[in-house]
Order: structure tokens, then C-alpha cells, then sequence
């Protein structure tokens, strides 16, 4: 029987997580007892996966049996289906991110125990809320000590977040490059100057960054009145970071997507037909899981959601996803979870060998995929052959929910005013000959009061 | 990192320099230097984490500020709470 260690899992030598026969382990080390036995007695746990604040595990005794020493226990933590990573939330998801990492260590510290880390990448999104899932996250506190993950902290949420909040929305990127979280001084010089005023942001980012610069490389020297200091009272740290979180808030800015219904694309009762129309297909289809890419503020990922379809709904813009992300908040669906992708470039394989963190094809496939009013900015916009766009929804889902937007399109008419038009191949024709190579056409239906058209299609090989 | 952890820019270092460099700007860098160094020895030996000194040093310095911030937080929070409890008209005087 092969183990496989989770290719991220080799930075804490608290423990690893690993599967054994498609199922997930989590196995803590011997010298991790202290921390593990206080996590548990002191009712932590407990309270923390009664609030959905942590993912549950159960210990597995015999798995104890054959794990590889110096084994304490091994763990089977519930599973979340799909991982998502920071570079792909949007500003909400990173900022309630960041409120429950502070609400854990807040809850941790009234039990004697402190987060040793505060790594974006322990957070996922499980049933429309963030949950951190690394158990081994808690040790017990040291009185007087600072806290030694404040510093990852501010780079993996603060910088983002205030970047995102006081320069531009679209800024959440810079995550992907920075996998260890923002350098402090590089948000600090991108930061407004007005950012320097404010407590929070002055005190945690442009004062620490600037700290952080002069002992960079064992440059200068710690002042003589820091002999015997104490570290900050940890409460009042978790507090004034909290504060800080919850002050920054993302401008609303009418996007071309974030508006995209006032585009006059369709008339009521074009869309109340596509509403139907989808509302039908998917209940013929019944998938578990579905992808919806160009999904804007996630409308017609909503009908899939509300059908208890666990929903991921993509889109490049991040206003759009954040509007997306409010919205099945506010209504708390526990099916939907909004994403930022730039499916140009999709999140790609990164981090230590390529493979800490897994691409978007490493994540596929969906039981179906849900393509609306895409396909026209992928291959007019972005000049893609129609037999490319093809294969790439047939690695990512097993059906298809798709829209053909032609030439006579009024919107696609826009695109085609100012530029050549060459795209011979993109026709009612061309688009069902292309799609055929990879999928079988089940339905099609022209939409009513419209020149476009909508598909569905099941792959013609299944893997 | 075995024994007990020394305490970084311990007061014995400062007397055991004293006097025995005709240079004080020299004493200072080298005293400065050992200082780190023992500071960095001196942190924690279970931290996975690097906490990274600038940032260490960085809460030790701030640690008044954020506590006392906190406390006037909480004091602040208390009168307007005593406040709003005496402004409300008292609740079921009973017969």
C-alpha cells in the first residue's frame, strides 16, 4: 500500500498530511503531544468545529498501527472538495479570510494557546464559509512572547487587502507571485501616501515594513531600551489587527462586467427563456459539481446552487466576483463559491517542484461545465480557434452548458466594427463541427427573441 | 540551541566589555552585532516560522502602544455602555 505525502505538506515537522488508498490522513508527530493534548483538553476543538471555524477530523487508531514513527496520532480530517487559493478569492473572501484567522487566534489565546502560523493558504472554503484546515496551526503560549506569525499576517492578508482597498481592485494578483505573502516594504511603497495617516494600516504596514527593513540582514542593531521588553499583549494585537481588517473595504467600481445586465444583451424574454432553458438542463443533467466560467455576478450560477449543486463560479473580473461573493453571502448559499480566473491563464502549477500548489486542470474535472455568452470573447477577443476552446471545456468538465453568440450579434458586431474580421470558421456551422470533434450535441435551442443559441453536449469520450 | 536559552543583550555583557576597548564606537558595533546574534539564538526553538527579527523587535517596541490603545478601547466601550444603561427609562418597576 503506497503513501502519498501531500506535496505541500513538508514545512512543519508538527505533522504532514498524506492519502493511502484515496483516503486523507493527517499525522501528528510525537513531539507535538504538548500542543495537540492542549488543543483538545482545554476545549478549544470543540468550540472551534462547533463554529465551523476549523475543519472536524476523527483519530483513526489503526492507522496509528502502520503510520511511520515518530507517530502520536494520525487524524482523518473531513475533506473540502475543491481547494481554492488566495490569488483566486476575491478582496471579501481574502478579508473574511483574514477575520476568521484572527477570530481562531482570539478564541486560542483565552485557552492558553497561540496560532503558530497565519498562512492565507491554511484557510479554505467550505460550505460558503472560510475554515481554517490546518489542525496543527495551535501551541501552547508563552507568556510575554510576541506573536511569531504576526509578520506573515500582514503579508499574506494585510498587504493584499490594503493594496486591493486603496489602490486597485485587481491587485489581489500579485498574491500568485508572492506565495509567501506580500513583502511589507513593497506594499508600503505602493501603498497612497494618505495609507501612512491611518492607525492601522500607519502602525502594521509602513512603520513595521520600515522595522523590518532596518534589521533586514542583521543591519543595525536592536535599540538598548528594548532590553527585557515584553511583547505585546496578544488580545490587544489580535484586536487592533481586527480593527484594521475590518476597516478596509473594497470602492465599487461599475465594471463593464459588474454591469454586464445593463448591456442590453438580451431582451426579458430572452432572458427569462436562457433562465428556463438552463433551469432544464440541469435538471436533466443532476451533476454533483458544476464549473461556471465566464459567470460574471454568478446569476446563472445561482440556478445550479440553489439545486444543491456544488457550484464554483469563475470570473476574471474581481468587482464581479466580489459582487458574486456578497450576494450568496447575504443569502447564504453554502453551494456557491465565487472565484477570480483569467481563463487566458489559469492559476497554474506553483510553489516548491511545481506541485504545492495544483493547477486548474489538476482540479478538473466538473461533472459539467457552464459556458454562457463566453465563447465569443474567447474567440473573437482573444483570437482562439473554436476546436482549442473545444478541448479545453472538455478537460475541464464531462457535460456542457453552452451559448453560441454569432456574428450577427449586436455585441459581437461591436467587437467586429473596429477590427478585421477573420473568423471565417465562426458560424452556427463551424461552431457545432468544432464542438462535435470532442462532445456529443444532445440539445440545441435557438433563444427566443435572439440570434443566439444554446447547447448541451455530453463528451463523446468519457475520460 | 541546547541549555538554557540566554537572554540577548544580557547586562553581564555590557559590564564584561567595559573599559577593555580603547575604541567606544568599536565596543558599540561589536556589542550591537553580539546582540543580535544572541537575540536570534534566543528565540523561540519550537518556531517552525521565521518571525523575522525586524518584525520581532518590531512588536516588543509597539507592545505599549497596542495594549494601551486596546485598554482605552475597553474603558471606552464600558462608559458608553454605563451610559446607555442610564438613559434607559428603568425596565418593569413592578407593581
Amino acid at each position: 500500500v503506497t503513501q502519498d505525502r501531500h506535496p505541500s505538506s513538508f514545512r512543519d515537522p508538527s505533522g504532514f498530511v498524506f492519502t493511502r488508498e484515496g483516503v486523507l490522513f493527517r499525522q501528528v508527530q510525537e513531539s507535538y503531544r504538548p500542543h495537540f493534548e492542549k488543543l483538545m483538553a482545554s476545549g478549544l476543538y470543540e468550540a472551534l468545529v462547533r463554529d465551523r471555524l476549523l475543519v472536524p477530523h476523527e483519530e483513526d487508531a489503526g492507522a496509528l498501527q502502520w503510520a511511520d514513527p515518530p507517530a502520536y496520532k494520525v487524524l482523518r480530517p473531513a475533506v473540502v472538495p475543491f481547494l481554492s487559493f488566495p490569488y483566486e478569492w476575491c478582496f471579501g473572501e481574502l478579508k473574511d479570510a483574514a477575520l476568521l484567522t484572527l477570530k481562531v487566534l482570539d478564541l486560542a489565546l483565552d485557552r492558553g494557546l497561540v496560532l503558530k502560523d497565519a498562512s492565507a493558504l491554511n484557510v479554505q472554503f467550505y460550505q460558503g464559509s472560510p475554515v481554517l484546515i490546518d489542525t496543527l496551526s495551535f501551541e501552547i503560549q508563552k507568556p510575554g512572547e510576541p506573536w511569531v506569525a504576526y509578520r506573515q499576517f500582514c503579508r499574506h492578508f494585510l498587504a493584499p487587502l490594503a493594496l486591493m482597498a486603496h489602490v486597485d481592485g485587481r491587485l489581489g494578483i500579485l498574491q500568485q507571485g508572492f506565495p509567501d505573502g506580500l513583502p511589507l516594504d513593497l506594499a508600503s511603497r505602493l501603498l497612497p501616501l494618505r495609507t501612512r495617516l491611518s492607525l492601522g494600516l500607519g502602525l502594521h504596514l509602513h512603520a513595521h515594513a520600515k522595522f523590518e527593513r532596518r534589521y533586514s540582514d542583521g543591519a543595525g542593531h536592536p535599540p538598548p531600551q528594548m532590553k527585557g521588553r515584553r511583547g505585546p499583549n496578544l488580545k490587544a494585537l489580535a484586536d487592533s489587527l481586527r480593527s484594521c481588517v475590518e476597516s478596509l473595504k473594497l470602492p465599487s467600481r461599475r465594471t463593464r462586467w459588474s454591469g454586464y445586465e445593463l448591456l442590453g444583451s438580451y431582451s426579458e424574454e430572452a432572458l427569462r427563456h436562457k433562465r428556463e432553458w438552463v433551469a432544464g438542463a440541469l435538471d436533466e443533467l443532476r451533476p454533483a459539481t458544476l464549473w461556471d466560467f465566464g459567470a460574471n455576478r454568478g446569476e446563472f450560477s445561482q440556478l445550479a446552487s440553489a439545486r444543491g449543486i456544488a457550484t464554483l463560479a469563475f470570473d476574471q473580473d474581481p468587482w464581479a466576483v466580489e459582487e458574486a461573493y456578497r450576494e450568496a453571502k447575504s443569502r447564504r448559499d453554502e453551494n456557491l463559491l465565487p472565484l477570480v480566473l483569467d481563463l487566458l491563464n489559469p492559476s497554474p502549477d506553483s510553489g516548491w517542484e511545481n506541485a504545492e500548489r495544483a493547477s486548474l486542470f489538476r482540479r478538473a474535472p466538473a461533472n459539467t461545465v457552464m459556458a454562457l455568452a463566453l465563447v465569443h470573447h474567447l474567440a473573437i477577443g482573444a483570437n482562439l480557434p473554436l476546436g482549442r476552446v473545444a478541448s479545453f471545456l472538455a478537460r475541464c468538465g464531462r457535460s456542457l452548458i453552452i451559448e453560441f453568440v454569432p456574428k450577427e450579434d449586436p455585441q459581437v458586431r461591436q467587437m467586429l466594427a473596429i477590427r478585421d474580421d477573420i473568423f471565417p470558421e465562426y458560424t452556427v456551422e463551424g461552431f457545432e463541427a468544432a464542438f462535435s470533434r470532442h462532445f456529443r450535441i444532445k440539445r440545441a435551442e435557438p433563444l427566443l427573441d435572439s440570434v443566439r443559441r444554446l447547447y448541451l453536449m455530453e463528451r463523446a469520450v468519457p475520460e | 540551541l541546547s541549555g538554557p536559552a540566554p537572554r540577548w543583550y544580557s547586562q553581564d555583557m555590557d559590564e564584561g566589555r567595559e573599559g577593555r576597548s580603547p575604541r567606544p564606537q568599536a565596543t558599540l558595533g561589536l556589542l550591537a552585532t553580539a546582540s543580535v546574534a544572541q537575540f536570534l539564538a534566543s528565540s523561540p526553538v519550537w518556531a517552525y516560522l521565521d518571525p523575522g527579527t525586524g518584525s520581532y523587535l518590531f512588536q516588543l517596541v509597539t507592545a505599549a502602544l497596542v495594549g494601551g490603545l486596546f485598554a482605552l478601547k475597553v474603558f471606552w466601550g464600558r462608559i458608553t455602555k454605563f451610559l446607555r444603561r442610564s438613559d434607559r427609562p428603568p425596565r418593569n418597576p413592578g407593581p
